[in-house]
């Protein structure tokens, strides 16, 4: 290294040792801020989105839903299939599940409703309901008489939407199910509630109970849900399942929820937008805070070019105090976020209509907003820094 | 032309500047030449022009027209990146404001113009003797705020020294100093150019400091109205 190259780090050390305290610790502390604000915006919206995903996931399509073929309306020999299913790589549990429609009845209000039949046991393994309930109990395999509704259900006010208005529900009440001509009463097991719109407003009986009413369904399934290793392989799984020969359509769930890619879309669409909006504040305010800083410094520069200085070491210097700022504010906003802003969420999650969320950082998100505020700082400090090297010496030193 | 003493020759020199919709001519036509071992006093009235041709001198600042050449070279045509090498290698330069950078203690101060040329450890050994030499050995680890405004204006000497320059240029060095303390920068001034052989030019406006050069310019209204 040649010996003027050493001038810049010999400066910013001393600059940064002797300087004031306060002041660098305020230069830090906003820089932090400016970059906290770029994560935090970022991070609430992958929350939001993760959220919906995770609740789609484990409260109703699992990762993979299988339907029937197209032009069959169920899929035969379902624990065959179950079983088969088991055996694919990438697979951790599946469960057959059976949308029936009948009439259910309560309290002399009766109306067409959507019933699934589930095994209990199966369904523990690919589905979380039945560590959502609020009141009584979940399905025991074998129960022909018992039935589980969703929260949505229990509580629909007078006048709402729905096809059964079953305010008031509760655990032991009566609802009678007709089906194909055959009628039965249900005992309420249970309510449960996820905070998933797509799932409290379902209600579940067993397979055993479709049974007993309509034989001609036994081991058969509208659906089969398919629980993976890890999130994020489903196309490879689904790649497997093909490769195996079992007959069916294979939906992500991504794919299965229609309304889950709107949603994304509109969230993606606002998180980039306010992304936008943030990097612009978050560039102007770091350029504000590094340019005044370098700005008042002008003196410091007419003396460093008086005494002989070149200019390329002076510019050198400015820049990397500006990175030194920025690495510490980056560095500080990384600690305050993952010390104390994100545990702080992860126990008092946001509470909204489409379920709790936490805040979720993706690397590549972290990594190049960390990088923009680096790159602007090196900017901010580039850009005084030459102007005050191509101005007079004299108006530096004077500060003119 | 420019003689094998004449360390720096200036000639027929103008600056003007425009302050708003005024030009304001600060120097009208001066010549001079500066030779080896002068200790040259500049003096006039404030506003005669003083500092600028100073500036001028020092290369902090270009003459609208005119020549100046600092050891034979004409150093109103030279590119900034070669006027910033003279400015490190041939000339020292004190100012008034003494000029320290803040966050460097005494010795950092000094041996900062010599860290572009040499190696640290040798820097900071000449610091320590230039400090020495101007009775600062004591308070070479003292940030300029430390200091009085005398020990400042000694640290500006030291590093204005510091790469042994051919030219030693200090405008108004003992104007924010008290009397001692000016004596003393003054008896500085005499010892470099005396003992040491520098060249010397001081401006002042004070008539008592005249008497330490042996050559005396008066300017009056941006011209040199008496050389003695």
């Amino acid at each position: 290294m040649k010996s003027d190259r050493r001038i810049p780090f010999f400066l910013i050390f001393r600059h940064l040792r002797r300087s004031n305290k306060w002041t660098l610790a305020l230069i830090v502390f906003l820089l932090a801020i400016a970059f906290i604000n770029l994560i935090f915006i970022n991070s609430l919206f992958n929350g939001v989105i993760e959220s919906n995903n995770r609740q789609i996931i484990d409260y109703r399509t699992g990762n993979i839903t299988m339907t029937p073929l197209s032009g069959s309306e169920l899929i035969t020999g379902a624990a065959g299939a179950v079983k088969q299913i088991k055996g694919i790589d990438g697979v951790k549990a599946a469960a057959p599940e059976t949308d029936v429609t009948g009439k259910l009845e309560f309290n002399g209000r009766k109306g067409d409703y959507s019933v699934t039949s589930i095994d209990p046991a199966a369904e523990r393994q690919v589905t979380d309901v039945a560590k959502k309930m609020v009141e009584g109990s979940y399905l025991e395999p074998g129960d022909t008489d018992g039935i589980i509704v969703g929260n949505d259900i229990a509580q629909l006010q007078k006048g709402q939407a729905g096809n059964v208005n079953f305010s008031g529900v509760k655990v032991g009440n009566k609802l009678t199910l007709v089906l194909g001509g055959q009628s039965r009463v249900f005992t309420v097991r249970g309510v449960f509630k996820t905070k998933s719109n797509q799932a409290d407003d379902r209600t579940f009986i067993t397979e055993a109970a479709v049974d007993v009413m309509a034989p001609e369904t036994v081991n058969t399934a509208t659906d089969i849900i398919i629980k993976t290793d890890k999130t994020g392989n489903e196309e490879e799984t689904i790649a497997h399942l093909k490769a195996a020969g079992i007959k069916g359509s294979f939906f992500t769930w991504e794919q299965a929820s229609e309304s889950l890619a709107t949603l994304t879309d509109s969230f993606s669409t606002i998180n980039a937008l306010l992304t936008v909006v943030g990097f612009f504040i978050a560039a102007v305010t770091i350029f504000i805070i590094i340019y005044v800083d370098i700005t008042h410094r002008r003196q410091e520069i007419g003396i460093l070019r008086a005494v002989g200085v070149k200019a390329d070491l002076i510019i050198s210097t400015y820049v990397l105090q500006a990175m030194a700022y920025s690495f510490c504010g980056v560095a500080l906003g990384t600690a305050l976020y993952f010390g104390i802003i994100y545990p702080y969420f992860q126990f008092h999650p946001f509470q909204i209509p489409i379920g709790d969320v936490t805040l979720a950082i993706l690397p590549g998100d972290f990594v190049f907003r960390s990088l923009t505020v680096i790159a602007v700082a090196i900017v901010s400090g580039l850009i005084p820094a030459i102007i005050s090297t191509r101005s007079s010496i004299l108006d530096a030193i004077t500060s003119r | 032309m420019a003689g094998p003493e004449d360390v720096i020759v200036v000639d027929d020199i103008t600056r003007t500047y425009q302050l708003g919709e005024v030009q304001v001519k600060a120097l009208k036509g001066v010549s001079l030449t500066i030779r080896q071992g002068d200790f040259l006093i500049v003096t006039g009235r404030n506003g005669s022009g003083k500092s600028t041709l100073l500036h001028q001198l020092g290369l902090l600042d270009v003459p609208t027209t005119g020549r100046v050449m600092l050891n034979g070279k004409d150093v109103t045509t030279m590119h900034e990146k070669q006027r910033n090498k003279l400015r490190l290698r041939e000339l020292g330069y004190i100012f008034q404001e003494f000029a320290l950078i803040n966050e460097l203690t005494a010795i950092e101060n000094v041996m900062l113009p010599g860290m572009m040329i040499e190696k640290t450890s040798t820097c900071r050994e000449r610091a320590r003797e230039l400090l020495a030499a101007v009775e600062l050995e004591e308070q070479i680890d003292h940030l300029p705020r430390q200091l009085s405004g005398g020990e400042q204006q000694k640290v500006a000497i030291a590093r204005a020294l510091m790469n042994d320059p051919s030219l030693i240029l200090a405008d108004e060095p003992t104007a924010n100093l008290d009397l001692i303390a000016a004596s003393e920068v003054l008896d500085i001034f005499t010892m470099l150019n005396q003992v040491a052989d520098h060249t010397i030019v001081m401006v002042t406006h004070e008539f008592e400091e005249t008497t330490y050069g042996n050559r005396i310019v008066t300017l009056t209204d941006g011209t040199i109205s008496n050389e003695e």
